[in-house]
């Protein structure tokens, strides 16, 4: 049997066992496994598996995701959000849909001190739903805002998707995080704007709140300063070359815990949360890099990546034809699959496709961060619109994937930015890196 | 009994938090010195990959015993619960299997490796306590699988969405 039909089989039995529920982590591991066991034998398989996990994890490099899990975790658990959503309230909640975009700003706040889209749905949902629920705001529409808003979780650096590309393609974490800045501010207003069309439209789904005084807009604004002052320690420092990328996640760490301390919401269930939720997060995302090292391993031995580049270079596509093709194929796998699960299994096979097309790799990891996150809102995997429906069981799943479209449309038009105009993305990395 | 392994699965999440925040310690504590005092810890760089290896794999078990290593379930949500649960109860076994079987390659490969006698680069940590939390985290990683199918057996099937990005 030749190599590349080994290769196909693995990749229709990696298919296969993902749809009959195999967590990824194991489907990848499985297919690693038995496929070495066929290519190289048992011997030789267990020689080179009894090596992997260890060589995958052992990288201080990789320590920055453990650090900012914990960092992010803790932001979450000692009630950093709460002033978050009043500041953003203070700020717009006198507009016409006003709470929607203060939960809009406050998901990018908390996601430049999160990094996990999950964890910032999830704790905007507590907060800005009930609220907007009070005003007499359409449910569905408040769920879909804040499952949207949620994506800027991953959007705003630091983002752990963006550590996890720049770990697999040998990236600077730094130049990714500043690349990031500018679409993360575009991805912001585009959904402010979204909100404000839908409003517009549709007055009855979201209306104003009271416009508040001068010095309540003052006190609520500045009550968020623990946010600012971790955000800015820890991007401020890296971007001065004062830390490393793990010395800023480390100092974002101790920012925040000490912040905590200070404020008495450093707790004793704040610490147990923040343990058991690194821990799960952690877990899962290491066996995740051990899988697909397995994996890839795997598919490099059956040399199928090395083919997927010629035959993509053969077909003799233009850059944008290639781009497009990448969009199309990760809108498509953003809809049935968890976006860290979607880095790791095909950067190993995206990247080289898109360094031969001549592409840029730290624009190219932008616009892979744009596309993943769409699939956190699209039916029918959606993940952030899960969590709001555990928040909100009496509205159906399907209003809520009507709801998020202007989102998607917004994301959309993020994306064609993005794509189009790579120095959206290198502007800032041109000027700060030269 | 069941009150006991809820004690020890926790506890791996303590001793992972310990680990993480230790090496964040370790860390900051460098930063600050290098910047006040034009000092550094030594070998920072040894004492955070240690860290870091016993709260990774540590982590892992944790993960595999709240069932928390995510699937997808867009087919097997048109099945019946019974269906779920069984196809859940197999995953969990076969994971069991497949950490065992790696569990039992790294042994193999830290045996080697610790006969070589090699240390870590500036505290000349021998490479021993690199590996032991690897080995030692399948284990328990095979070991927490079975516990997660004697939950799947008692609970059925759930969906998993806690820990996804």
């Amino acid at each position: 049997m030749s190599m590349i039909t080994i290769g196909a089989i693995g990749m229709v039995a990696f298919i296969i066992l993902l749809l009959l529920r195999t967590p990824i982590a194991l489907a990848m591991a499985i297919i690693g496994l038995v496929g070495g066991f066929y290519i190289n034998g048992v011997y030789g398989t267990m020689f080179v598996m009894g090596r992997l996990p260890f060589t995958s994890v052992f990288s201080y490099t990789l320590s920055v995701i453990p650090l900012f899990v914990l960092m992010g975790a803790l932001a979450l658990h000692t009630g950093m959000s709460r002033n978050l959503y009043d500041a953003g309230y203070a700020l717009f909640g006198h507009w016409r849909g006003g709470l929607s975009i203060a939960t809009i700003a406050a998901c990018a706040g908390f996601g430049a001190i999160c990094g996990s889209s999950l964890a910032t749905t999830a704790t905007m949902g507590r907060i800005s739903i009930s609220e907007m629920r009070a005003r007499g705001y359409d449910q569905a529409f408040s769920g879909a805002t804040v499952a949207a808003g949620g994506t800027l979780g991953v959007l705003i650096p630091p983002s752990i998707i963006l550590v996890l590309y720049a770990i697999l393609t040998g990236e600077s974490i730094g130049q990714l995080f500043v690349a990031a800045m500018i679409p993360g501010l575009i991805a912001i207003t585009l959904y402010m704007i979204a909100i404000a069309v839908v409003a517009r439209v549709a007055p009855e789904l979201a209306q104003r709140g009271p416009r508040l005084s001068m010095g309540a807009r003052g006190r609520m604004i500045i009550s968020a300063w623990p946010v600012f002052v971790v955000f800015g320690l820890v991007l401020g420092g890296m971007f001065a070359g004062w830390f490393s990328p793990t010395e800023a996640a480390a100092v974002g760490v101790l920012g925040v815990a000490a912040i905590a301390l200070l404020r008495g919401r450093l707790t004793r269930e704040a610490i147990k949360q923040s343990a058991y939720e690194t821990a799960s997060l952690t877990g899962m995302i290491f066996l995740i890099l051990i899988a697909a090292t397995m994996f890839n391993s795997f598919i490099e031995a059956t040399q199928i990546t090395q083919i997927l580049v010629n035959w993509v270079d053969a077909l003799g596509l233009s850059p944008w034809q290639i781009t497009l093709a990448i969009i199309i194929f990760y809108l498509a796998l953003g809809a049935l699959m968890d976006s860290i699960s979607m880095i790791f299994l095909t950067v190993p096979f995206v990247f080289p496709i898109a360094l031969a097309s001549g592409f840029d790799p730290v624009w190219f990891g932008i616009l892979l961060l744009s596309v993943v996150e769409i699939g956190l809102i699209t039916p029918p995997v959606g993940m952030n619109l899960f969590v709001v429906k555990l928040q909100m069981p009496e509205v159906p799943l399907r209003k809520l994937y009507g709801a998020v479209m202007p989102f998607i449309a917004a994301d959309m038009v993020r994306i064609g930015l993005v794509a189009g105009f790579p120095i959206l993305s290198l502007y800032l990395v041109n000027m700060m890196f030269g | 009994m069941n009150r006991l392994v809820e004690f020890f699965v926790d506890l791996l999440a303590w001793l992972a938090l310990g680990f993480i925040a230790g090496a964040a310690m370790v860390t900051g504590t460098d930063v600050i010195m290098r910047h006040l005092l034009g000092a550094n810890i030594r070998g920072v760089t040894d004492l955070v990959e240690l860290a870091m290896m016993c709260a990774v794999f540590l982590s892992i078990a944790y993960a595999f015993a709240r069932r928390g290593h995510v699937a997808v379930t867009v087919l097997t949500e048109t099945m019946s619960d019974r269906t779920n649960t069984v196809l859940a109860f197999v995953w969990w076994l076969v994971a069991a299997v497949v950490m065992a079987t790696l569990a039992y390659a790294t042994f193999d490969q830290a045996k080697m490796v610790i006969s070589y006698g090699d240390s870590s680069q500036n505290l000349r940590i021998p490479m021993f306590w690199y590996w032991l939390p690897v080995v030692v985290g399948l284990a328990l990683s095979a070991l927490a699988s079975l516990y997660a199918c004697m939950i799947t057996a008692r609970d059925g099937a759930n969906d998993i969405t806690e820990g996804r990005e």
